[in-house]
């Protein structure tokens, strides 16, 4: 229903925009897109992705771990056949790990070589130039030279410092990178870059600024059966609800140190499918129960009587 | 979804002024938007279908919003800016919210976050507690006033001595080493010294000078004459380790880290005192961590050092605080606990709570050894023993 205050945009004329330069036409494309790829893409997510293409802004995914965060980025990829460049953050990540290293054995050995022939200053202005330039992740995906842009996965941001934040603020907001002795890089295309977090640590508001955001949050009973039957589609229909439904509940479970994402269920159901189970008994359940549950407490609030109540009466 | 267009939709004169009053009204219902997320608002809508109501929530959302807390707050004020039979509380307009805080890591809304549009402090059985005189409760409210200068420099340098000794993180410096990556440019002069002769490789890697620290701080009125000394050490400790999470805990556990990050001592102190003033008396220290390790629980890595603040009177049950210290124990790099009175001679763990925290912790310390040059030794060994 069109509310009262709606009604100022009645009398604005529709439709896209002139000067298209994004990499589909709208939010149901992407779904499709993604779909042909066996993601499973709800409205918010194909919006934040179409819009992240038009604007050419990067997308911040935040949300529990294993609901496929990083499977965005992979998948988008492939649907856009394009080069998935991954940059994995860690304590310590650095701009020689990110951006570009010069090539010190290869410069030495230059000017061992060149030395005698060359004078000091040619010689300099010889090794600081791009042949001596050893491209990261950052540096990869702005010079990338294929048909597409590539997508940029940087994968669990948190992990990293906030020194790197600050690294990346200057590629994020013009997409280019400055190297003192060569100068400003900028890249041709505009990458599509994906962040993922999984919210170990609350992201610098500066960062924030510059990326569109997307929260993933655990799947519905019927997504996830969704999602099974098109990852796993060996499962009848049955026992994929099945096995999703118990998922579901041990999910419930708020004292729980881990709660099982999807990649945990997918994981418990290609077991399920190489045991030959058809159905969930207690044994199996128990048999398994490592594939869904991954701290040693929760493990063990399961063994001690827990899952009988989750099982229900038989 | 997107309709089929005869061109750019012109927002400007009728949509543009009713976008920023949207937006108006969402920073007054505690949701921080810049106007560089209202710009891309605008353009985004621009794209997409903007009368589908549906399309142009999404677009507000991934637009506007950056974080949980702001998304729910989105969700709850989206309604009632956008539909008619909305009517403003006061006369400005304002929305009854308060502040946001800041959200668990897990997106998990926090207890102390008020669920409806008023404030209140909300107990977790629900009972909302109302203001009751006692003769012997300690007074209102944390009084936090600035230490003197050679002291706060004393806890400063004593919050460094810490770092280096609880640090498990790299950090930028690199220190020469048998194993790890080659160091160009000390190869290069080994090289030189030696004629030009390519001796050897000299090897480095970066030492580990950072730590990461997860504070609890205990801000019942039992350690109320302490709120100043715990304080500045806490300040301390957040500045020298920037990756530190601060909590308070009473009966219910608060964030502070926003509250203290990237303030002045002055201004930290007087944020603190006003966010600290709805925590009530009563000390429920095993249910706090519990609740701690529910919504924090990322936090607490091997590499993450563990400092609870408290006296240890604990007036919840002594076992769920065994269980949940020892939990934390096994997955932190330190468990250190800070006892205001643990410098003091006659002092013992008397209470049940102090008696069962001393068997899981790495070290018992008094606030007055971070003032001191001597090493960190842990004061609990006589106790324990």
């Amino acid at each position: 229903m069109i509310t009262r205050a709606l009604l100022p945009l009645v009398r604005t004329p529709q439709g896209k925009a002139v000067g298209k330069k994004g990499l589909f036409d709208d939010a149901d494309q992407v779904i499709q897109a993604l779909g042909e790829q066996q993601y499973i893409a709800d409205r918010p997510l194909a919006m934040a992705v179409y819009l992240a293409g038009e604007l050419q802004k990067p997308m911040l995914v935040e949300g529990e771990p294993g609901c496929g965060k990083t499977d965005i980025a992979r998948t988008l990829a492939a649907a856009l056949d394009t080069k998935l460049i991954r940059l994995q953050c860690y304590e310590g990540l650095d701009a020689r790990a990110t951006l570009y290293e010069w090539n010190y054995p290869k410069q030495l050995l230059t000017i061992r070589i060149e030395e005698k022939r060359k004078d000091a200053r040619e010689l300099e202005s010889e090794i600081f130039s791009e042949a001596f330039l050893l491209k990261r992740p950052l540096l990869e995906a702005l010079t990338y030279d294929g048909p597409r842009p590539p997508v940029l996965l940087i994968d669990e941001i948190d992990r990293a410092d906030e020194e790197f934040e600050g690294l990346l603020l200057e590629f994020l907001s013009d997409f280019q990178i400055t190297i003192p002795e060569i100068g400003t890089i900028r890249g041709k295309r505009v990458p599509f870059v994906v962040i993922t977090s999984n919210r170990t640590r609350e992201l610098s508001d500066a960062l924030k600024r510059r990326c569109l955001y997307l929260y993933i949050s655990y799947p519905s009973l019927e997504k996830e059966v969704a999602v099974l039957r098109r990852k796993v589609p060996t499962l009848g229909t049955r026992f994929a609800q099945e096995v999703a439904a118990f998922v579901q509940k041990v999910r419930a479970q708020e004292d729980f140190v881990k709660r099982p994402g999807v990649s945990e269920t997918l994981d418990w159901a290609s077991a399920l499918l190489a045991l030959g189970q058809t159905k969930l008994t207690r044994d199996i359940i128990e048999q398994t129960l490592g594939f869904l549950v991954k701290d040693a407490q929760d493990l063990q609030a399961l063994q001690s009587g827990r899952l009988d109540a989750l099982m229900g009466p038989s | 979804m997107s309709p089929s267009g005869q061109g750019p939709p012109d927002l400007s004169p009728i949509v543009l002024p009713r976008l920023a009053r949207f937006v108006a009204f969402l920073r007054r219902a505690g949701v921080s938007v810049g106007i560089g997320a209202e710009l891309d608002l605008a353009k985004a809508l621009t794209r997409i279908a903007a009368l589908n109501r549906e399309a142009f929530l999404d677009a507000c959302r991934i637009t506007l919003a950056k974080s949980p807390w702001d998304l729910a707050r989105l969700e709850a004020v989206f309604d009632a800016y956008w539909s008619t039979s909305f009517v403003p509380p006061d006369a400005q307009g304002n929305l009854p919210v308060a502040a946001p805080p800041r959200p668990a890591p897990d997106g998990l809304p926090s207890s102390s976050m008020p669920s409806g549009s008023a404030p209140l402090a909300i107990e977790r059985n629900g009972v909302v507690q109302v203001g009751v005189y006692s003769p012997d409760a300690p007074a209102p409210g944390h009084q936090l006033s600035l230490p003197e200068r050679r002291r706060l420099a004393a806890i400063w340098s004593g919050a460094r001595r810490f770092r280096r000794y609880a640090a498990t993180l790299p950090g930028r410096r690199y220190e020469p080493s048998r194993r790890g990556r080659v160091d160009f440019p000390a190869t290069a002069r080994h090289s030189l010294r030696n004629g030009g002769e390519w001796v050897a490789f000299i090897l480095h890697r970066k030492k580990r000078l950072r730590a990461e620290f997860a504070i609890l701080w205990d801000v019942s009125g039992s350690m109320r004459e302490h709120d100043n000394d715990l304080f500045a050490l806490v300040y301390a400790m957040q500045r020298v380790a920037h990756r530190s999470r601060v909590f308070g805990f009473s009966t219910h556990v608060q964030e502070l880290t926003d509250t203290i990050r990237g303030r002045t001592y002055a201004r930290a102190a007087d944020a603190v005192a006003r966010s600290l003033s709805s925590s009530g008396g009563g000390t429920r220290i095993g249910r706090c961590l519990e609740d701690f390790l529910v919504r924090y629980g990322a936090l607490v890595h091997p590499w993450t050092t563990v400092v609870v603040l408290s006296d240890g009177w604990d007036l919840g049950e002594t076992d769920l605080l065994g269980r949940t210290l020892d939990r934390i124990h096994r997955r932190c790099h330190l468990l250190v606990w800070v006892n205001p009175y643990a410098d003091e001679p006659q002092f013992e763990a008397a209470t049940a709570g102090m008696r069962e925290a001393i068997r899981h912790v790495d070290l018992f310390l008094a606030p007055a050894t971070f003032e001191t040059a001597k090493p960190f030794r842990s004061v609990g060994s006589r106790l324990a023993s």
